[in-house]
């Protein structure tokens, strides 16, 4: 490890986040200023279409940019380390199906409390902890990185399949709702559901902490880690939970999003040249929302052409890089 | 330093009998058994990785099953047979993680503890490869910044299982006299396990093992003919 090397680069993403947060600002079709965004909060004009485009549109959708990019990464973080796997992750290991058949059930079958935000988040945190303790518990059969994935993948398709089955039944209008969520947007939030969001979001950061010392020692193995000091079941118990919580919560609000939680935690690891989870978990909360940001940055500056699911932007860009991971570790 | 009481060791049917055993400090000791003779379930239970089935184990006078975790890895170190590096761990992360068992929450190593690992490091001559990836590095090495590791975890025993198994002739003689110079020098019970029965009579390493019965036995002869015919059943 060299200090001055690992400071120097968090030097360097502490100070792009706010620069690219503040391009994200200004970004989008309709012309709004950074000074416009200052005064929608300082002085507040109800009848000022751009004070109310701030408060209700622009900044929830930097801030879902920032949490959705750090929440999805640090639990991408958590999943490669309790599974030993740079491939894992909470999109293809099925954590994130979990949460959409949750939410899915709760969109398309419409009950109330179940549309409510508190109702989503629920269904969706609940789902993905079921999907976590099922992936968890198909990981003691089986040690081999490459069925496991394959188990996840199926996990996909069989809650996409029972998915579908709840939308031939449902209403045209819940399932375009579904649809919409279905295709991951970080513009659904509402400033109000933003306290939420902010306060889940930190339980799992926090959660996480916790989580550093055990997860270092667990990428020696299980019993490596045993003797080391560490309770190998507890650990990994919360870090099933905690990865559920963050991801979960950022499926319930932005539909699942692809590749972030594969590939910033695999960029974190090569860019900061470190397994110590300390660095990790803040390398990938600067790394995953400027991702984010940058991804969502793209969107809006074509979103007077074309509107594109930040899903395609995450894919285009993650996909080759997961590619040239795994080509990496075959050479 | 480890004393046993009639311990009976296994996952559900009793693998391996330990009648009355003790283990002394500034020596090291190597187990030799035919495969699936349990070898490494005997270092496992020292470690409190499996439990005993019956009887009694204590290291330093303290007894292992009513330790907790911690106060287990501040009294004995596991290193296991093969470590094939991880990318991205540096040799001097992986040797830190030795200091684990005295780590606060967050798992920030002390400025002492730093210079602790570069000074078992600079011990072993592996302080140039501080900051190398662990999967870029060599065998040898490998095993090497094993040993740091559990030199870092500062315990008065350490154990390894098969530590030679993946080493050219070269390095095993040097692995083992290192570990030899450990344990007079710095007053530690090293026990390993290993097939290397030649190295270890060459070496006059006091050696365990594992009769046809099933009990541990401690070698009191002096030639491989013995020896094999002792420890293994006949080869024909």
């Amino acid at each position: 490890m060299i200090p001055g090397r690992t400071q120097t680069i968090f030097a360097i993403l502490a100070v792009s986040l706010p620069i690219f947060a503040g391009w994200h600002l200004v970004a989008g079709q309709i012309d709004i200023r950074l000074g416009d965004h200052m005064n929608a909060w300082i002085d507040f004009d109800a009848e000022n279409t751009k004070h109310l485009l701030v408060r209700e549109f622009r900044f929830p959708r930097l801030l879902m940019a920032i949490l959705s990019g750090s929440a999805l990464s640090v639990s991408g973080m958590l999943m490669q380390t309790l599974f030993r796997n740079p491939l894992a992750g909470p999109y293809i290991l099925g954590i994130n199906s979990g949460a959409s058949l949750a939410v899915a059930t709760g969109l398309l079958t419409g009950f109330s409390f179940l549309e409510s935000d508190l109702g989503l988040v629920s269904l969706a945190l609940i789902g993905a902890v079921i999907f976590g303790f099922i992936i968890l518990s198909f990981s003691v059969f089986t040690k081999n990185s490459l069925s496991l994935l394959l188990i996840g993948i199926m996990l996909g398709s069989f809650t996409s399949a029972i998915t579908q089955l709840i939308q031939s039944v449902s209403s045209a209008e819940s399932i375009k709702n579904f649809m919409l969520w279905g295709m991951g947007s970080l513009q659904q939030v509402e400033l109000g559901q933003t306290p939420v969001i902010i306060l889940v979001f930190f339980v799992g950061i926090a959660l996480t902490i916790f989580l550093i010392k055990p997860l270092n020692a667990m990428i020696l193995g299980d019993d490596a880690a045993f003797s080391l000091g560490i309770h190998i079941k507890k650990t990994r118990i919360l870090t099933i939970i905690t990865t559920a919580i963050l991801a979960g919560l950022i499926t319930a609000f932005c539909g699942p999003i692809a590749f972030v939680g594969l590939a910033i935690p695999n960029l974190s690891r090569m860019l900061f040249r470190t397994q110590d989870h300390f660095t990790l978990l803040f390398a990938n909360l600067l790394l995953g929302s400027i991702f984010m940001v940058l991804s969502d940055i793209i969107v809006q500056s074509m979103e007077h052409v074309l509107v594109i699911p930040i899903n395609v932007i995450t894919s285009i860009i993650g996909a080759p890089f997961v590619v040239f991971i795994i080509l990496k570790r075959l050479a | 330093m480890i004393r046993i009481e009639s311990l009976d060791i296994g996952y559900s049917d009793t693998l391996v009998k330990v009648r009355q055993f003790s283990l002394e400090a500034g020596q090291i000791y190597a187990i030799i058994a035919q495969n699936g003779k349990g070898k490494t379930t005997f270092l496992k239970t020292i470690n409190g990785l499996i439990k005993p089935l019956h009887g009694s184990l204590s290291i330093n006078n303290k007894d292992l099953l009513s330790l907790s975790r911690t106060d287990i890895a501040r009294q004995i170190a596991y290193v296991s047979s093969r470590f094939e590096g991880i990318d991205h761990l540096t040799v001097f992360e992986y040797v830190s993680l030795g200091r684990t068992p005295y780590l606060g929450l967050l798992g920030n190593v002390s400025e002492k503890d730093r210079s602790l690992i570069q000074q078992i490091l600079n011990d072993l001559n592996l302080g140039h490869l501080a900051d190398k990836q662990t999967s870029k590095i060599s065998d040898g090495e490998r095993q090497m910044t094993s040993i740091a590791r559990a030199l870092a975890q500062n315990t008065p025993v350490i154990t390894l299982d098969e530590p030679t198994a993946f080493l050219d002739y070269i390095n095993k003689v040097r692995f083992v006299r290192e570990l030899i110079s450990i344990a007079r020098e710095q007053k530690k019970c090293v026990l390993i396990s290993t097939h290397d029965i030649d190295l270890c009579l060459e070496e006059q390493i006091p050696i365990l093992y594992i009769d046809p019965s099933n009990c541990l036995k401690q070698f009191t002869g002096t030639n491989k003919q013995e020896l094999i015919q002792q420890a293994f059943s006949s080869i024909d």
